[in-house]
C-alpha cells in the first residue's frame, strides 16, 4: 500500500475556554445556578461543595466560578489539590483573604492529618469571615474512611451539589458543540458512534476527539466512522 | 487594571490552559510605580511558583509589548485598602507597650441567641452563659466536650461575643489549638517566643477549640501549661472545648488534664429528635423560609449524627425550593434529599451496628445471634437491638430476624430494657451514646 503523505497539523488549537458559557448543563441546571450565584458573590450559600465522578466537569465548573467571580473585579485562586498535594499543606496558608477559594480534587489530600488540619482550619477562617469557599470532592464524604472527623462534620455543613451524569444524548451534543468551537466537522453518526464505542465520560471522549481530529488533519481523510473505526483501538489503549 | 498587565494577561490566557491560567496568573494583582511592575501574589505559594514557572515569560511578553520594559516584581499581598484580613498579628509584632486591643478572630454570627437548647445541651449552655457574665470566676476553666458538629464551637464563640457586647474593650482571643502551635512554632523561629509568651499570657479570654490536638505536642503543652497558670492566677476566663473527657485524652501531660478539670468541665451530648427539629425550625425561620413540621420530623429523623449534617440537609432542601420554585412538602424533601439518606442507610445498617457492638463490648457478632443468656452478653445485644431501632428503618420483626430469628416481642423487651438502664445506669448510658455517635458519625 502507498505511503500515505502526513501534513503536521499546526498547533492553532487555542485550549476551550473554562467558563459557564461553554459547560453542557444538561440535567445540571440548578447545581450551576448555585454556582453562578457564588461567583457573584451571592452570601446565600457561600460555601458549597460540588461532588461528582470523574470526568463530569467539577474542574470546569471551578475555573468558570474563577473566571466569573474575577469578571466581579474579585479576587479568586483555583488550586488542583490533587496536582499539588507533594507540594504540602502550606500551598493553603494565608488563603483566608480571597473572595473566593476554589479547591479542586479535595479527596485527593482528605484524610491526610497534616492537610486535614489545615483544610479545617482554612474552612473555619473563611466561613468566620463569610468568604465565598468551593470545593469539589469526587467520593462522597461517608466514603473517606480516614478524614479526620472535625473537618468531615464541617464539610456536611455546605451546600451539597451532585453533578449528574450526562446521558448518551447530552454527551453527543457536547461533543457537536465542542468540536464547532474548535473548528471540527463533527456529523451527529460520527459523534452517536464516539459516544457508543468509547468510554462514555467526556474526560476521555474529548481529548479522544481532539486526537482524532489530529490525525484526521495530518493524514488528510475526513472524521468519519470507517475513520474512526480504524483508530479507536489505538487511540484508547 | 494596569493595561500593560492587561495586554499581557491576554497574551497569557491564550498561551496556558484554563486551570493553569485560573490557578497561577490570575490571582495576581497589578500595582504600577514607575516603570515597576509588581505583581502581587496572595501567598508564599503561588509567588514561587510564579518566579519558577512563568516569570520569564512574563518579562518577555512585557518586553516584546512595551518600550521600554517594566521591572517586573513579585511579592506577597494585596493592593493597598482590599482585603485586610481581620485576623490576630502574629506573635513577633503583637507585643507593645500599654494595652492594645486586638481583633478576636470570633464569629459574630455565634450567639446565645441563636443556640437551640436541648436536653442535650442545655447544662453546657447554662455554664457558657454564666460565664459570660461572670468572666474569670464563674467556672474557670470551663471545658466544653462532646463529639463533633454538636455546638461547642458555638457556645464557645458565644461566649466570645457576649463578653465584647459587655465590655468592647476586653482582649479576648479565640483559636484553634492548632493556631495556637502553628504561632508558637512560627515565634520560636522569629526570636519571639516572649512576645508570644506576653501576648497570650495577657488577655481578658483565651478560648481554645479543640483542645485534643495538643496531644503528643510536648513543647506546645509546656507553654500553653504556663500560659494557662498565669491566666487562671490573674483570673482571666480560659474556655476550652475538646472531643472528649479530660481524663480520656490519649497524649495529653497529667497535669494539663488534671487542670483542665478544676474548672467545670460539661458536655454537650448528640441532639434528641425534638431538639433537631427545633434547630431546624430555628435555621429555616432564620433563613426566612417556611419548614413545614412534618418535614422538619422527617429530616430530623433522618438525619440524627450532628448539627453541622442537619443544617447541611436543609441548605440542600431550602436551594433545591428556591430554585424550583416549588413549595417544600414531605416528597420535595425525600427528592432534594434521597442521596443524603441513601448514604445513611447504606452507612448504618443491621450487620454493621452489631458489628459495632461487638468490638465495643469485646465480643464476637455470633455471640449477639446466639441463646446466650450471661449478662456479658444479653446488655449488649439489647443495645444493638435498640440500636438498630432507633437507627434504621426495619420493622421489630425484621430486627429480631437479624438476631438469630428471635420474635419481635423480644426485641421491644430490649428497647424498653434499654431505656430504663439508660436512666438508672449512667455507665450503661455513656456506652449507648458513645456507640449511637460512632454509628452516626
Amino acid at each position: 500500500m502507498a505511503a500515505v503523505a502526513e501534513q503536521l497539523p499546526l498547533p492553532l488549537i487555542r485550549h476551550a475556554e473554562w467558563t459557564f458559557e461553554s459547560f453542557y448543563e444538561g440535567p445540571n441546571r440548578e447545581t450551576v445556578a448555585h454556582l453562578k450565584s457564588l461567583a457573584k458573590g451571592s452570601k446565600t450559600h457561600p460555601f458549597i461543595v460540588l461532588m461528582g465522578g470523574k470526568g463530569q466537569g467539577k474542574s470546569h465548573l471551578l475555573n468558570a466560578v474563577s473566571e466569573e467571580t474575577h469578571s466581579h473585579q474579585q479576587r479568586s485562586l483555583v488550586l488542583p489539590l490533587g496536582e499539588l498535594k507533594s507540594s504540602g499543606p502550606q500551598i493553603l496558608d494565608d488563603l483566608d483573604h480571597l473572595d473566593c477559594l476554589c479547591l479542586d480534587d479535595v479527596d485527593q489530600v482528605l484524610g491526610e492529618r497534616a492537610w486535614d488540619l489545615a483544610l479545617m482550619m482554612l474552612l473555619q477562617e473563611r466561613q468566620r469571615q463569610g468568604k465565598s469557599f468551593l470545593v469539589s470532592l469526587s467520593q462522597s464524604l461517608g466514603d473517606i474512611k480516614e478524614c479526620l472527623p472535625d473537618l468531615s462534620s464541617r464539610l456536611t455543613g455546605g451546600l451539597t451539589l451532585s453533578l449528574k451524569s450526562l446521558g448518551d444524548e447530552d454527551l453527543l451534543s457536547v461533543l457537536i458543540d465542542r468540536a464547532r468551537r474548535l473548528g471540527m466537522e463533527l456529523t451527529p453518526a460520527v459523534g452517536h458512534y464516539l459516544v457508543t464505542h468509547a468510554p462514555r465520560n467526556l474526560d476521555a471522549l474529548i481529548p479522544l476527539m481532539e486526537r482524532l481530529d489530529k490525525i484526521s488533519l495530518a493524514t488528510q481523510r475526513r472524521l468519519t466512522i470507517p475513520f474512526i473505526k480504524a483508530h479507536l483501538i489505538d487511540l484508547s489503549s | 487594571m494596569s493595561i500593560i498587565w492587561s495586554e499581557c494577561l491576554n497574551r497569557l490566557e491564550g498561551e496556558l490552559p484554563p486551570q493553569q491560567f485560573n490557578t497561577w496568573i490570575r490571582p495576581l494583582q497589578p500595582l504600577e510605580e514607575g516603570q515597576v511592575l509588581k505583581l502581587l501574589a496572595p501567598n508564599k505559594f503561588v509567588l514561587d511558583w510564579i518566579r519558577q514557572h512563568f516569570l520569564g515569560r512574563i518579562e518577555e511578553i512585557l518586553a516584546a509589548q512595551n518600550d521600554p520594559a517594566p521591572m517586573v516584581m513579585l511579592e506577597i499581598g494585596s493592593r493597598p485598602g482590599e482585603h485586610e484580613s481581620p485576623k490576630s498579628p502574629p506573635p513577633s509584632t503583637r507585643a507593645s507597650p500599654g494595652r492594645k486591643v486586638f481583633p478576636s478572630n470570633l464569629n459574630p454570627s455565634f450567639n446565645f441567641d441563636n443556640f437551640v437548647e436541648g436536653k442535650s445541651n442545655q447544662l453546657a449552655k447554662a455554664a457558657s452563659m454564666r460565664v459570660a457574665q461572670d468572666v474569670g470566676r464563674a467556672y474557670n476553666p470551663l471545658f466544653i466536650y462532646g463529639g463533633v458538629g454538636l455546638g461547642k464551637t458555638h457556645l464557645m464563640h458565644a461566649i466570645g461575643n457576649e463578653i465584647l457586647k459587655a465590655n468592647p474593650g476586653a482582649n479576648i482571643i479565640y483559636l484553634h489549638s492548632e493556631r495556637f502551635v502553628s504561632d508558637m512554632v512560627k515565634a520560636l523561629q522569629h526570636n519571639a517566643i516572649n512576645a508570644f509568651k506576653e501576648f497570650y499570657r495577657t488577655v481578658d479570654a483565651l478560648l481554645i477549640d479543640d483542645i485534643q490536638f495538643f496531644a503528643g505536642k510536648e513543647r506546645s503543652q509546656e507553654e500553653f501549661f504556663h500560659t494557662f497558670n498565669t491566666l487562671l492566677e490573674n483570673k482571666h476566663q480560659i474556655v476550652l472545648t475538646c472531643d472528649r473527657y479530660p481524663k480520656e485524652i490519649k497524649g495529653l501531660e497529667e497535669r494539663l488534664k488534671s487542670r483542665f478539670g478544676w474548672g467545670l468541665p460539661v458536655a454537650v451530648e448528640p441532639p434528641d429528635l425534638e431538639t433537631r427539629v427545633a434547630i431546624l425550625m430555628s435555621k429555616a425561620q432564620q433563613a426566612g423560609v417556611e419548614l413545614p413540621d412534618e418535614v422538619a420530623f422527617l429530616m430530623g429523623k433522618r438525619i440524627r449524627s450532628n448539627v453541622r449534617e442537619l443544617e447541611g440537609a436543609l441548605r440542600r432542601v431550602m436551594a433545591n425550593a428556591h430554585f424550583t420554585g416549588k413549595p417544600i412538602t414531605l416528597d420535595f424533601a425525600r427528592d432534594a434529599l434521597k442521596d443524603l439518606i441513601a448514604l445513611q442507610d447504606r452507612l448504618v445498617n443491621v450487620e454493621n451496628i452489631q458489628k459495632t457492638v461487638a468490638e465495643y463490648f469485646k465480643i464476637r457478632v455470633a455471640d449477639l445471634l446466639s441463646a446466650k443468656r450471661t449478662r456479658a452478653v444479653t446488655r449488649p445485644r439489647q443495645a444493638a437491638m435498640a440500636l438498630a431501632k432507633e437507627l434504621t428503618n426495619h420493622s421489630l420483626p425484621e430486627i429480631g430476624q437479624w438476631f438469630g430469628g428471635r420474635d419481635h416481642t423480644t426485641v421491644l423487651h430490649a428497647c424498653r430494657k434499654v431505656q430504663e438502664l439508660k436512666e438508672s445506669d449512667s455507665k450503661f448510658a455513656e456506652d449507648y451514646n458513645n456507640l449511637k455517635r460512632t454509628l452516626s458519625a
